[in-house]
């Protein structure tokens, strides 16, 4: 049955010729080749990229299994592509590890890490959507059971391996330097303390000089891993004033909600008034001042990197049934440890992964916990682990099947 | 040809015809056998597509209801579905829905209404030609442009105009105490401005329909313009601009990833229009599908139907409202309402039509400048050549032409008095105000995408990926996302057209009876699926049920399903506009229904149908939140949408994607990614009225 070129045939041509032009200046090499010899892990390239589109196209894989050494640091290859999906807190970082290990191993390699929160990484992961989840809480006994069986009825492992530190970071201006206790941003979060120069803020805030403006306390729409760490030092640091058990589903009442880290992020940062929580990598490149906040005794504790790691060398960890835990221990209140901390997770099978996506999965994975990459860790925004973590975590890992 | 009275169906070859071959007429009867056997199946296959999403849908809600240990109507905590015990409420959804979607008709049905009036009464023909074509090519511009425009440039200024609003009606509790950027109002604020376009492009549709005699009717007895329009265009126009509004309402309460971007949201049942807080049905399945498992997913879907149920029902009002204009109006309204699905397309006829519409008006406008109509001018007008051609040409039957008001001569009118004089410049200034009110927020739109949009575009953009480039970095492009859209919306395009064309000529050539009906029916059901309702369907029956990938061909299943409607209905609307004296004449000759159908019909309105497949395929290219669920997100190329380990992303992902990120080249990339999103769907759009204005009846 088909439809003789008559009466139609000018406009059947001009049909064709459409598609044929779309088809034409589709089929135009277009390249992945983005990557302007960076040397390995260095955030720094400034020069442009896009330069040398001369190599292959896509698909076509070129060099393999390259040993490791050289600039790559410890990287090992493998072609192969692989989907992650997660937490936001660790996109940053992530982000940056896969462009080290994609540079180093070239366009047989395609990993990707969509930043679009713990929750939705965990149950893509679940639901075989991920390889791999990035999540800034480990799996709870419900989903670790809807994890194994993912994984064909072997146990998935929650590694951590990324820790960081949660910024209060705030848009107030002519107010340079804050001090927030826990209990008084559990009221702001509360929507109890609404002026930023109510009396609560003021007591903690000695010759400096708040406005009369508007609190706009920003929180994350969708289910986070940053949400369940913050809410979980102000419930632990502030019970009285944040009662609210930790959640993902940021459980406290009132405020303003954004999508993401980088949504809370921009909301604060186009707000004045705005006050806000994610991991320090997004207030950094946001320009963001970050608050100084109260730990259980009542000292303020300054946002540096140095601070957050006190805090988290204090972590008892767990690594029952394979997994690396950390459970932070609010009651410490040195100076120099700042509470408001997080430790993002690797999920994945410990056995039963996709024999095609093992070796790239693996070896991705023990480069993000080896030297080569912990060691960006630092000026990217985060905490690195010790090295007596990062050999274990490694380890973990390496054992990988 | 417009001799023939319309029919209810389309004429058939009489059986038993003498004269035929016998031969011939057993390989006839056979060839029709199988085609309307074909033609029928696509129809039963449309059913049973449109069963399996409804039967599926209510068994996973139900699921969830029955799970759900809140009450789903009034609880108004945290949203968790998933949680143990399972709680969540849609009742508060459903409220903030409504809320936003009447905040967005609030405002936009009087702007739409003036800027039609405007366009089709007060601006000079050349200028409202052009005009025209512009609210037709916004009516196509995706909501993610919308959205990001919104977060970008409108949140930011939104806290100042809350700021006012609330310092007037403050005293009003809605309007308390509103210095928010990120409220119900914003959200209002942006749905109106997106459905703006879409309900003063069918307002002028209908404003032009208005009859001319009518009109001379009244400029005769003296009537000024603004008289005349209260006595002729308005009384005439009632019952199509309601529909367009009720129209509007529906697309703004299925909108989704603008009001994701925008708005604050929580789950209270929003009372402070000026303050954050509210979520919507839409909104609330973009933010919360990602982590959704099993009884989540269910309350998602479950509140996925509430939203498809009101929005059919608001469909079915505005079909409703059509309906009761009467019959003149009717062919009109219908082409409005498929027009809506095609986001503003314009058949051959149409196009026709407006432009001798336009230069009709023009005529008698510029004989009346100065208040006073003059019989002759207005007569001229109505009898030019082009009118009578295009309304031959879409076989419209003008009895009443010409020859009244003949009699009239000038002398019988009466100057307007200063008072009414004053009154009408008056309304034309008003028009002309919400005119500018209107060009306004569309113009710092396309001001802002192409102003910052042109930084990054250039050959680079358009051949690389964004594989390895962080946001500080510069360079990288979307050649990845072009591929993506483009093979997923062609995919699509390739399994909704055969369906579709199939269907369409059913309903025309076959259909009557229950059957038909049915079909019918629910085809418009269809129309009304809000784009992430389908998202929602594909992902948790196809690849969570089915345990397929979230590939590049699950968006493509998804915008399918998004597309046939469109499909069908404008083919649908292009076959009956092929005369039946065409048919007739085939079948005289004796040449089997099928071959006519092949040969005839199909060919006739093949240009048509065309223009009507590139304006669905422009309209899906732009979907966002189906893409969000069903798709991976990627940064790479990978140009095998069935690829069992990747996704793909698209244009409007990658802007939904990327449009938060605080680096400069990261935000040069997403606003050159809009741009180049939003011209490719104009080109889309001007490709297809050129087809149809090349193509159009009378034309050579």
């Amino acid at each position: 049955m088909k439809i003789h070129a008559g009466v139609n045939g000018r406009s059947a041509a001009v049909g064709a010729g459409v598609l044929a032009l779309a088809l034409a200046s589709l089929t135009a090499c277009g390249s992945d080749n983005n990557s302007s010899s960076s040397s390995g892990g260095s955030s720094s390239t400034s020069s442009a990229a896009g330069g040398s589109s001369s190599s292959s196209a896509s698909g076509s894989s070129s060099s393999s299994s390259a040993a490791a050494g050289g600039t790559g640091g410890d990287i090992t290859c493998a072609n192969g592509t692989l989907a992650g999906q997660g937490s936001s807190a660790q996109a940053t970082a992530v982000t940056q590890f896969i462009k080290d290990y994609q540079t180093k191993c070239g366009s047989g390699t395609n990993i990707s890490y969509n930043g679009n929160g713990s929750g939705p990484g965990v149950t893509a992961f679940v639901q075989k959507q991920a390889d791999w989840a990035g999540s800034d809480y480990p799996l709870n006994a419900d989903q670790q059971k809807q994890a194994d069986q993912r994984c064909g009825g072997k146990p998935a492992v929650s590694v951590g391996t990324i820790p960081g530190a949660i910024a209060v970071m705030y848009n107030v201006p002519g107010v340079d330097k804050l001090n927030l206790s826990a209990s008084t941003l559990g009221k702001i979060f509360n929507g109890k303390v609404t002026k930023w120069n109510d009396q609560a803020i003021a007591a903690e805030n000695p010759g400096v000089s708040l406005p009369d403006l508007t609190i706009q306390a920003f929180h994350r729409s969708d289910a986070s891993g940053t949400s369940f760490n913050f809410s979980n030092y102000l419930n632990k640091t502030a019970p009285s004033d944040f009662s609210a058990a930790a959640n993902k589903q940021w459980p406290g009442s009132g405020g303003q909600s954004a999508q993401g880290s980088k949504g809370v992020a921009q909301a604060v940062a186009s707000s004045s008034g705005a006050i806000g929580y994610a991991e320090v990598s997004y207030a950094t490149s946001n320009n963001l001042k970050t608050a100084a906040i109260g730990n259980k005794d009542g000292k303020f504790v300054p946002l540096t990197i140095a601070n957050a790691a006190n805090f988290i060398a204090k972590a008892q960890v767990d690594t029952a049934a394979g997994n690396y835990k950390f459970n932070f221990d609010y009651t410490y209140a040195a100076d120099d440890a700042y509470p408001a901390v997080l430790v993002t997770y690797e999920i994945a099978c410990s056995t039963g992964n996709d024999s095609a996506k093992l070796p790239v999965l693996k070896n991705f994975l023990q480069y993000t916990a080896g030297s080569g990459a912990q060691s960006q860790l630092e000026k990217l925004g985060y905490v690195a682990l010790s090295s007596d973590q990062q050999a274990k975590v490694g380890a973990i890992f390496a054992g990988l099947s | 040809m417009s001799g023939i009275a319309p029919t209810a169906t389309r004429p058939t070859p009489r059986p038993g015809g003498g004269g035929s071959a016998p031969a011939l007429d057993s390989g006839t009867r056979r060839g029709d056998a199988v085609f309307s056997g074909a033609v029928r199946g696509a129809a039963i296959l449309l059913l049973i597509l449109m069963g399996a999403i409804a039967a599926f849908l209510v068994y996973r809600a139900q699921d969830a209801l029955s799970a759900n240990t809140a009450n789903v109507l009034t609880y108004t905590g945290t949203w968790a579905p998933d949680d143990a015990p399972p709680k969540f409420g849609i009742g508060a959804l459903a409220w903030g829905t409504l809320v936003t979607s009447l905040i967005a008709i609030v405002i936009a049905a009087p702007v739409a209404v003036g800027v039609a009036l405007f366009i089709t009464q007060y601006a000079p023909r050349r200028l409202a030609q052009v005009l025209g074509y512009i609210v037709d090519l916004l009516a196509a511009v995706p909501s993610i442009i919308y959205g990001l425009w919104g977060i970008l440039f409108l949140v930011p200024h939104m806290q100042g105009a809350s700021q006012i609003i609330s310092d007037v009606l403050g005293w009003l509790p809605p309007f308390e105490a509103g210095v928010f950027g990120r409220s119900v109002f914003t959200a209002g604020v942006i749905l109106a401005i997106m459905i703006l376009p879409i309900i003063a492009a069918i307002s002028r549709e209908v404003f032009l329909q208005t009859p001319r005699d009518q009109v001379e009717a009244a400029y005769a007895l003296g009537a000024t313009r603004w008289e005349m329009i209260k006595l002729a265009v308005l009384p005439y126009g009632r019952s199509g601009v309601g529909s367009a509004i009720v129209l509007g309402f529906g697309r703004a309460l299925g909108e989704t990833v603008a009001v994701a971007m925008v708005l604050s949201t929580s789950s209270i049942f929003v009372t402070k229009l000026l303050q954050p807080g509210g979520n919507t049905i839409a909104a609330n399945i973009a933010l919360q599908f990602g982590s959704a498992f099993s009884t989540g997913q269910g309350a998602l879907i479950a509140s996925g139907l509430v939203l498809f149920v009101v929005t059919f029902l608001v469909n079915w009002l505005a079909r409703r409202i059509t309906k009761h204009g009467g019959e003149a109006r009717e062919r009109r309204g219908l082409g409005a309402l498929f027009r809506i699905g095609g986001r503003g397309d314009n058949t051959p006829m149409e196009a026709e039509f407006d432009a001798t519409a336009t230069a009709a008006l023009a005529g008698s406008v510029s004989s009346l400048s100065d208040g006073r109509p003059e019989v002759r001018g207005a007569f001229e007008a109505k009898d030019s050549v082009p009118d009578v051609v295009a309304d031959e040409a879409a076989g419209r039957n003008r009895t009443h032409r010409a020859t009244r008001g003949a009699g009239l001569g000038g002398g019988v009118l009466a100057a307007p008095s200063g008072l009414r004089r004053f009154r009408s410049s008056l309304a034309g200034g008003l028009t002309v105000a919400t005119f500018a009110l209107a060009v306004i927020p569309l113009a710092s739109i396309l001001w802002l995408v192409v102003s910052k949009g042109s930084h990054a575009l250039n050959v680079d953009f358009l051949t690389h990926s964004l594989r390895n480039i962080d946001e500080k970095q510069p360079g990288g492009g979307v050649y990845h996302a072009i591929i993506g859209t483009v093979e997923q919306a062609g995919l699509a395009t390739l399994m909704a057209v055969p369906i579709g064309l199939l269907v369409a000529v059913y309903l025309v050539e076959y259909g009557r009876g229950m059957l038909a009906r049915t079909v019918t029916f629910f085809v418009d059901v269809m129309m009304g699926l809000p784009s992430i309702v389908a998202g929602l369907f594909i992902l948790s029956l196809w690849i969570l049920g089915l345990g397929q990938k979230a590939n590049g061909f699950a968006g493509a299943l998804a915008l399918m399903i998004l597309m046939l409607p469109i499909v069908i209905r404008s083919s649908e609307e292009m076959l009956k506009l092929v005369p039946d004296a065409l048919r007739e004449a085939s079948y005289a000759l004796g040449v089997p229904k099928w071959r006519t159908i092949m040969k005839i019909v199909l060919p006739t309105a093949l240009p048509g149908i065309i223009t009507g497949v590139m304006l669905g395929v422009a309209r899906v290219m732009g979907e966002t939140a189906p893409i969000l669920l069903v798709v991976g997100y990627i940064n790479n190329i990978n140009v095998n949408p069935f690829d069992g380990n990747q996704g793909q992303a698209t244009l409007p992902t990658v802007i939904y994607n990327t449009f938060t990120s605080p680096e400069h080249a990261s935000n040069d990339r997403t606003w050159s990614a809009a741009l180049l999103l939003i011209l490719i769907i104009m080109l889309l759009n001007i490709v297809a009225r050129l087809i149809a204005w090349w193509k159009k009846p009378g034309r050579a």
